[in-house]
């Protein structure tokens, strides 16, 4: 017997034995109740708290849903999850979400603002910002390839998201990197608690820790003083100590005499687009001033300068002969 | 020939009910079609769900008359839900609930009883009564009311679930164990008689 077959006999007998109570139940006179009563009401126990369950939890569950699918959609698209600076002398910095788009856009100069305002960048992927800033910058002028000295700084704490956020941005500037190698410098900033710092002094995060590097090896400056010159400049005393050079070794040939031609630099107030500023080197500090030395920058030019500009080579072996304190060879 | 008697035998189950709450509404205003509208199309269906619940017939047909005698008092007082047949099958539980504690009597002298009771439309056959007393005994009330209502009555199992308040999965779970239970048992009676 198949289940067919027992359905059919269950069908069978139970119809067999249903009585016919017609004739009694709608004859007979009924009292109207009332009220319900026990029998006839409708909110039995498990009907009730099955209502109840779910008239009570139905709204908290649909705030749950929401507040859910508020905070993905947050998490995903809204949340700061890496940031990456674009330094020239316009300096920028942008905040990206989960999926590298670019979410917010902060600008720490002037140049900066003004190229903020010339491109399209929100919610755009950070390939393509970089690169509208790239061309903006070059349009009006900041961005020379030869010459200017690019800073890209990526901060992700994700080893696989970070490798992943290099890779775009070596992509962005391949071009730039083969015309001038030494003038593009991409750097993951590994300290976390820059940000704060780097809002405290206005500088990016990229530049904040070239700064740290640059203070690290010389220890003499200060990140105001850091702050103040050229990336390229900066970038060099990142990667090099001012007082590595050994202790003994003066200058032996006698200072030739000022040519006519020094150029008249005031100390500068804003980074020179040089390919390569020794201002500092003639730059003191006192309390928190930084003074600049007509004197020492007229001897350097003396000793190390061909035209209109320092011979690098001759400027880096005094500044090894002198141990970084250039005063101290001036002086003698 | 088999397949004739079957036929005969056995109808298919009625999927006639057609009752909603405009309809206990107007019998709650004492409208005597709308109660006959009532009674043809869920006699059957009551029937086997009390049965399900008492396992007994006559305490079945006595629940099936209180049953109606509530509806009729009390319908005015129904509230819209869009369920009414699970606020009537409530009613039959609650009534069976109540009368649980008075002297049951066996499916089998229930039997013995209705052979002779000019009520019953159609002509008896005890095999398949002690079939059902074996139905009976060998489900839980829940595996009773499901199959009882889907066989007899031909409810989709969603509704089944609608009425009886249960989640469709408890439903279809319960109903094909107890039809497992029932091939079980049939095929272990066809093996003892040989």
């Amino acid at each position: 017997m198949n289940r067919r077959d027992i359905k059919q006999r269950i069908n069978r007998a139970v119809r067999q034995i249903t009585p016919n109570v017609y004739d009694h139940v709608a004859s007979v006179p009924v009292q109207k109740m009332a009220a319900h009563d026990y029998i006839t009401r409708q909110d039995l126990p498990e009907e009730r708290s099955q209502t109840t369950w779910t008239l009570g939890f139905a709204p908290a569950f649909a705030s749950l849903a929401v507040l859910f699918v508020a905070i993905f959609a947050w998490w995903q698209f809204l949340r700061i999850d890496s940031v990456v600076a674009v330094d020239v002398n316009p300096s920028i910095e942008l905040r990206l979400n989960r999926i590298s788009r670019v979410v917010a856009l902060q600008a720490y100069n002037p140049e900066g603002e003004s190229l903020a305002e010339a491109v399209t960048w929100r919610f755009s992927p950070v390939e393509d910002v970089v690169q509208r800033l790239l061309g903006a910058m070059e349009q009006q002028g900041y961005l020379q390839s030869d010459s200017s000295f690019l800073l890209l700084s990526y901060q992700q704490k994700n080893q696989s998201r970070a490798e992943a956020l290099n890779q775009s941005l070596n992509k962005v500037v391949s071009g730039l990197k083969q015309q001038n190698p030494d003038m593009v410098y991409i750097q993951r900033v590994e300290i976390e608690e820059i940000a704060e710092l780097a809002d405290d002094y206005g500088l990016s995060r990229g530049m904040m820790q070239l700064i740290l590097k640059a203070q690290i090896l010389n220890p003499k400056y200060s990140v105001e003083f850091l702050s103040r010159l050229d990336l390229q400049t900066l970038y060099w005393l990142s990667e090099n100590a001012m007082h590595s050079a050994p202790e003994n070794t003066m200058p032996e040939s006698t200072p030739t005499p000022v040519p006519t031609a020094i150029p008249t630099l005031s100390p500068p107030t804003q980074v020179m687009p040089t390919p390569r500023s020794w201002e500092y080197l003639c730059m003191e500090e006192d309390d928190d001033e930084v003074e600049w030395d007509e004197d020492c920058w007229a001897w350097l030019w003396a000793t190390c300068g061909e035209g209109d500009r320092l011979n690098d080579d001759c400027v880096q072996r005094i500044v090894n002969q002198c141990g970084g304190d250039l005063d101290d060879c001036f002086d003698d | 020939m088999i397949f004739f008697m079957n036929v005969i035998g056995a109808p298919a189950p009625t999927r006639t009910y057609k009752i909603d709450d405009d309809l206990i509404a107007r019998i709650g205003a004492d409208d005597q079609d709308a109660f006959n509208t009532l009674y043809e199309n869920i006699n059957q269906p009551l029937y086997a769900y009390i049965l399900s619940l008492t396992q007994d017939a006559q305490n079945a047909e006595d629940i099936l008359q209180e049953t109606y005698l509530k509806i009729r008092s009390a319908a005015h007082l129904y509230k819209a839900m869009g369920k009414p047949m699970a606020w009537i099958f409530t009613i039959a539980r609650n009534l069976s609930m109540m009368q649980h504690r008075s002297a049951k009597r066996t499916v089998e002298d229930e039997i013995d009883q209705l052979e002779h009771d000019p009520r019953f439309s159609m002509q008896f056959d005890r095999e398949d009564h002690i079939f059902l007393k074996e139905i009976l005994s060998q489900l839980n009330e829940k595996e009773r009311s499901i199959i009882l209502l889907h066989t007899v009555s031909g409810y989709k199992h969603r509704e089944i679930a609608r009425d009886l308040n249960m989640p469709l999965s408890t439903v279809l779970s319960n109903y094909s164990r107890g039809m497992n239970k029932l091939r079980m048992m049939v095929e272990h009676q066809k093996a003892s008689s040989k």
